[in-house]
């Protein structure tokens, strides 16, 4: 047995534990029968309540602390050291961390299956049942991957707030994949329970992947471009344009790795180091997970024109104009970072909404200004596309004004 | 057995570690050293591979541990400087846990497990709970994680920080042992003392680089001081000449030779004709302490 899996449930399903948490779901499911109105509904409710709070509550908590506590307690560097390798580990903490909720679920989700049978069928609860089980899988490894990426930033991993994250980031997908449409490339299928696998899988791929980096092997940054080519093609299948399906795929999940990965001016360095070396292994290890899915973004923003986002609701807009405004706010984020401030994503953010939100809006409030809001949102035509280019100089002139500044005699900077 | 070339890491703008080479030969004890932020727990982390260098290479016996981290670490223990257990483990637990994550078969498991806990002196504790032990015996236990699985070489990151003087003494011991039996060590410490009671060789590294590497335990390259004791005052410096003499007081004369025991015995030769009353005769061994002081101030 994987010996990391066997310490994480030594220590988290004790005998005791056991006992309780079988004695206290006995007791709701005994109140559930006993209540008033039809038994089999109530067992049903019962059981899904039970299963979505033991993951939702408890099971991201468990998985996050399962990698948070060793980091925090010390006793991370010496299981980095072990001879688990990435998937051994991943696994471990996945249905380690996750086990005792996990358990609680399934007992509840068999509770809800069972009753759920004689309510709608045996197809319907089965179809119930395995779609919450793949969800539970992968809200449970994204709390994993947020961990795992706070860990690579550096600094010390929050619990609560890999939680948060999850559930959140879950609920909002989630909420997107019910809206999809039964048909894919012509063919009827069951959206909601394949979407939720696709997205299991593509989360514990993700934890296997920055478990990879954990563990020191090297890894060149392949995985997320082809999750943003699979989810396009994924998306397209139900009725989606399709660079103006990339483009924003690409374009989120570079806002996304950008502002979850470190951004250190000493990673720059060892890139720049390793192409001068003429080490191109060795350059694809350092690239930054946020520059291969920017590469991919720009070019299909430029090529998608102005085609209709699909899924989104925000009218007609220049994905050409979309794709600069990418760029300026990549470049600022790293224009912030040349600062060093411990709190640079944060201020970064607020440049961000300052200019994507704050300026459009003030200038829309009058009609004298409404039409300069071009020169900040991607309303089409040529304004906003050659605002775009112009604030991409502009960022490229800061970042260079920034980093001759640092690298004066005298400054300290290299 | 530890191969270190052009290595360089940064903190930021800050050089941690600035093109450092060494070799550390096997079977050996080398005691780390240098102030605070020298960069002394950032070389054993990248020894480790628990970090990747800007630049430079890491070979612990013959293996990169960059490019093959997994197999660099079944060569290798380690203690960092802040070490963590699992509290609500049973120091038998911990040590089962950490021989399986090693890839220890399981039919030779409890039998390595029994033997590290009685080398550190934990086999009479083995069904404590780790978080109820002294400091001094969560060391232990830590230490014998770190050689459960029977590494070739490990690196100790201040092993005897919080440790009582008997607690250090069994360190010193246990460290001893560890070399007896074939394994390479990398010890860092503050305390100087102790690791004279162990160390064969002395790395000193300030500011990112490595200011002195050499043999603390009188290699045969050495040079090493000698000392005569004479049964009476010296009369005339005549009888001294052409020896080295870096000091004559009272009736103690003290020599600098090289280390090879012919150049030791040609000496007292040489003492003895001339008619200088030699009552002893032994080798002054140079304290760690005095080393460092001296390279400190030269510095």
């Amino acid at each position: 047995m994987n010996p990391e899996l066997r310490r994480q449930i030594a220590q988290d399903a004790t005998p005791h534990r056991i006992v309780l948490v079988l004695t206290v779901l006995a007791v709701i499911f005994t109140l559930a029968t006993l209540g008033g109105g039809d038994s089999a509904e109530n067992l049903h409710d019962v059981g899904l309540m039970i299963a979505k709070l033991a993951i939702a509550l408890w099971g991201t908590r468990r998985v996050a602390a399962a990698l948070a506590d060793e980091v925090t307690g010390h006793t991370w560097d010496i299981q980095r050291m072990s001879t688990l390798g990435a998937g051994a580990m991943s696994f471990a903490k996945l249905a380690g961390g996750g086990a005792f909720a996990g358990g609680v679920a399934a007992i509840g989700l068999a509770v809800a299956a069972f009753a759920g049978a004689s309510l709608s069928g045996v197809p319907g609860a089965v179809m119930q049942t395995l779609s919450l089980a793949l969800g539970g899988v992968a809200v449970l490894a994204a709390s994993l991957a947020v961990c795992l990426l706070q860990v690579r930033r550096g600094g010390p991993p929050q619990v609560t707030g890999c939680q948060v994250l999850a559930v959140l980031g879950y609920a909002v997908v989630a909420g997107q994949i019910a809206a999809l449409p039964p048909m894919w490339f012509g063919l009827g299928v069951a959206a909601q329970p394949l979407s939720l696998a696709l997205l299991a899988g593509a989360m514990v791929l993700a934890v296997y992947r920055l478990m990879r980096f954990e563990l020191m092997y090297s890894s060149i940054p392949w995985a997320l471009p082809a999750f943003g080519i699979g989810l396009t093609v994924y998306l397209v299948g139900f009725g989606a344009g399709g660079m103006a399906t990339a483009f924003p795929v690409f374009a989120v999940l570079t806002y996304g790795a950008l502002f979850s990965e470190r951004k250190d001016i000493t990673d720059a360095r060892a890139l720049l180091a390793a192409g001068r070396a003429g080490d191109w292994r060795g350059v694809g290890e350092r690239l930054p997970m946020w520059l291969p899915v920017l590469a991919l973004a720009l070019p299909s923003g430029l090529i998608a024109g102005s085609a209709p986002l699909p899924f989104l609701t925000i009218g007609a807009v220049s994905t050409v104009a979309m794709a600069g405004f990418l760029a300026r706010d990549v470049l600022i984020v790293l224009f912030v970072h040349l600062s060093r401030s411990k709190r640079a994503d944060q201020t970064a953010l607020v440049y961000l909404v300052v200019l994507h939100a704050l300026l459009p809006t003030l200038l829309k409030t009058t009609e004298a200004t409404a039409g300069a809001a071009s020169l900040f949102w991607p309303t089409g035509g040529g304004l906003s596309e050659a605002s775009a280019s112009v604030q991409v100089l502009l960022a490229v002139g800061l970042i260079v004004a920034r980093r001759l500044l640092l690298t004066r005699p005298g400054h300290g900077g290299a | 057995m530890i191969d270190v070339t052009g290595l360089v890491f940064d903190y930021g703008d800050r050089r941690a570690l600035d093109h450092v080479t060494f070799r550390i030969p096997p079977g050996s004890i080398t005691a780390l050293v240098g102030p605070n932020g020298a960069g002394k727990s950032t070389l054993m982390r990248l020894i480790a591979a628990l970090a990747r260098p800007l630049a430079g290479s890491v070979r612990v016996a013959g293996q990169d541990v960059h490019a093959h981290p997994r197999e660099a670490h079944r060569l290798m223990g380690y203690l960092p400087d802040f070490f963590g257990l699992y509290d609500d483990l049973t120091v038998e637990r911990c040590l089962e846990h950490r021989a399986s994550a090693q890839g220890i078969a399981p039919d030779a498991r409890g039998e390595r497990v029994r033997e590290t806990a009685r080398r550190v002196g934990l086999d009479r504790r083995m069904g404590d709970r780790a978080g109820t032990l002294s400091r001094g015996l969560r060391q232990r236990l830590a230490i014998a994680q770190a050689i459960v699985h029977g590494p070739k070489m490990v690196i100790l990151d201040e092993p005897a920080s919080g440790l009582d003087p008997e607690a250090r003494a069994q360190l010193s011991a246990l460290l001893r042992t560890l070399r007896a039996e074939g394994m390479t060590l990398m010890v860092s410490s503050h305390i100087l003392a102790e690791l004279e009671d162990y160390s064969t060789h002395m790395l000193m590294i300030r500011d990112g680089k490595i200011v002195e590497f050499r043999a603390v335990d009188g290699g045969a390259q050495e040079r090493c001081v000698v000392v005569a004791d004479l049964a009476g005052p010296l009369v005339g410096d005549a009888v001294l000449a052409g020896l080295s003499v870096l000091s004559v007081e009272g009736t103690r004369l003290r020599l600098d030779l090289a280390a090879d025991p012919a150049a030791r015995a040609e000496t007292l030769r040489v003492l003895v004709e001339r008619g200088v009353p030699v009552a002893g005769f032994h080798i002054e061994k140079a304290r760690l302490q005095d080393t460092y002081m001296a390279w400190a101030e030269e510095t």
